[in-house]
């Protein structure tokens, strides 16, 4: 594979065609997952990631971390379509001239959210983001009666809740990506 | 250590920490921090960490045929459909006896692609000369011997020297070198210097924008070379495509070298 990287890097057609065979399946099935499975958006990110690897292909030094660097590049370019996604909603948002009706988490998130909540170890977190993220949900101020604390600690837990769901997602992906 | 906050993860996710940075952080986060926790407060939306982890865990997924085939006609380098150039790939020479160099000093034209440029007749012919050079390399660079006639011949252990130039200060110079009669090296995707090879030929470069090639096994090299140039910033692809479909913007010269036995 490094000599792949090698050949290609002095411009060799074969050499490049090779690396697209041998991480095609890899990066598609990645931003299949990341685009929650809608194939021509996981296409579309194939297409960008694997045009900005091909032209700055130079720029790699170690021909072996190829894999890496290719998994980089792709994770970037979801982050972006997902920043383009958003960017997109806000603006539809805006000229509908309607507040946004968000989730508290959008899917694929709602999925992830039981086994988020039962790690927590907070224990006033993870009450308070089991009613807030239950079915049905609760709102902060059924939260706050129900627990007899005041609306502002019902947010307040929930910002909490979030910046521990942060960090335990981090530490997720770190592990995630520690084994490629 | 200090505490995750929005720029650690970018750097994370931009897979800027080195094996022991991620260990550390792993180590770290495992052990539970409240402070990182309270710098966590604002960072990347949870959607998107949590989309990432799904696809972090995924497994590879073959595209359908169609998606496989548009993906790769939209990444991989062009090059020009009129050539045999899956012979050259299969060609290994052995180790170089005489050399060809190709040299080029052109002035880098802007990269912008031109999307349908080359429909649009924004081409323009550039000037096109091609100088043949024979030479010998001496304390790591070049040294010319002196101007080579069309019909050589060239010693075995002398280089080649392939000079280019031409009038257009941003033309894009592509080139096919042809040994024997089949394609050895072509310019590659990108429009620089550095020669496509086929595995197990070598390289030497002597100086920078000095490329030396192995004809050790022909008897006879020609270089063939088209520049292409336009009114707006022509890229290598449009380049490619513009010699490839011989516009009449485009200028190609050739030079058949005998090699001496």
């Amino acid at each position: 594979m490094a000599d792949d990287v090698r050949s290609a890097q002095r411009g060799d057609g074969a050499a490049f065609r090779t690396l697209y065979e041998a991480h095609i399946d890899a990066t598609f099935g990645y931003c299949l997952a990341f685009s929650r499975g809608d194939r021509d958006g996981a296409a579309d990110l194939c297409q960008e990631a694997f045009e900005i690897a091909f032209r700055r292909l130079r720029e790699l030094q170690e021909p072996a971390a190829f894999p890496g660097w290719l998994r980089t590049i792709t994770r970037r370019a979801c982050i972006r379509s997902a920043e383009r996604q958003r960017a997109e909603s806000r603006a539809a948002d805006a000229s509908a001239r309607e507040p946004a009706s968000e989730p508290p988490f959008p899917e694929p998130m709602v999925a992830l959210v039981p086994s988020l909540i039962a790690t927590c170890p907070d224990d006033a977190l993870r009450v308070t983001a089991q009613l807030f993220y239950g079915d049905p949900p609760a709102t902060t101020t059924e939260i706050g009666d129900r627990l007899g604390i005041s609306q502002t600690a019902v947010t307040t837990r929930l910002g909490r809740f979030r910046a521990w769901a942060r960090v335990h997602l981090v530490a997720r992906l770190l592990d995630a990506m520690g084994t490629p | 250590m200090k505490h995750l906050d929005e720029r650690v993860i970018e750097d994370i996710l931009d897979g800027r920490l080195s094996r022991a940075e991620q260990d550390a952080w792993r180590a770290h986060l495992a052990a539970g921090c409240a402070e990182c926790e309270r710098a966590c407060v604002d960072g990347p939306d949870l959607d998107v960490l949590a989309r990432l982890l799904h696809a972090e865990l995924a497994a590879p997924v073959a595209p359908d045929p169609a998606t496989r085939a548009r993906v790769a006609a939209a990444v991989l380098p062009v090059v020009p459909a009129n050539r045999a150039w899956a012979a050259w790939t299969g060609l290994a020479l052995v180790a170089a006896a005489a050399l060809a160099v190709v040299l080029v000093d052109l002035p880098e034209s802007p990269t912008t692609p031109g999307p349908d440029l080359i429909e649009k007749g924004d081409l323009v012919a550039p000037s096109l000369e091609l100088e043949v050079l024979a030479g010998h390399a001496e304390g790591g660079k070049i040294v010319v011997d002196g101007r080579v006639g069309a019909d050589g011949p060239v010693s075995r252990g002398q280089l080649l020297l392939f000079q280019v130039s031409t009038d257009a200060p941003a033309a894009r110079v592509l080139w096919v070198v042809e040994g024997d009669g089949a394609p050895v090296f072509l310019t590659p995707e990108g429009g620089g210097v550095a020669p496509v090879e086929p595995k197990g030929t070598r390289r030497a470069t002597t100086t920078a924008g000095e490329v030396a090639y192995d004809l050790s096994d022909v008897t006879s090299a020609t270089v063939q070379v088209w520049a292409a140039a336009s009114k707006v910033p022509l890229d290598s692809k449009d380049a490619l495509v513009a010699a490839d479909r011989g516009l009449p913007g485009v200028s190609v010269t050739s030079f058949t070298i005998a090699m001496k036995p």
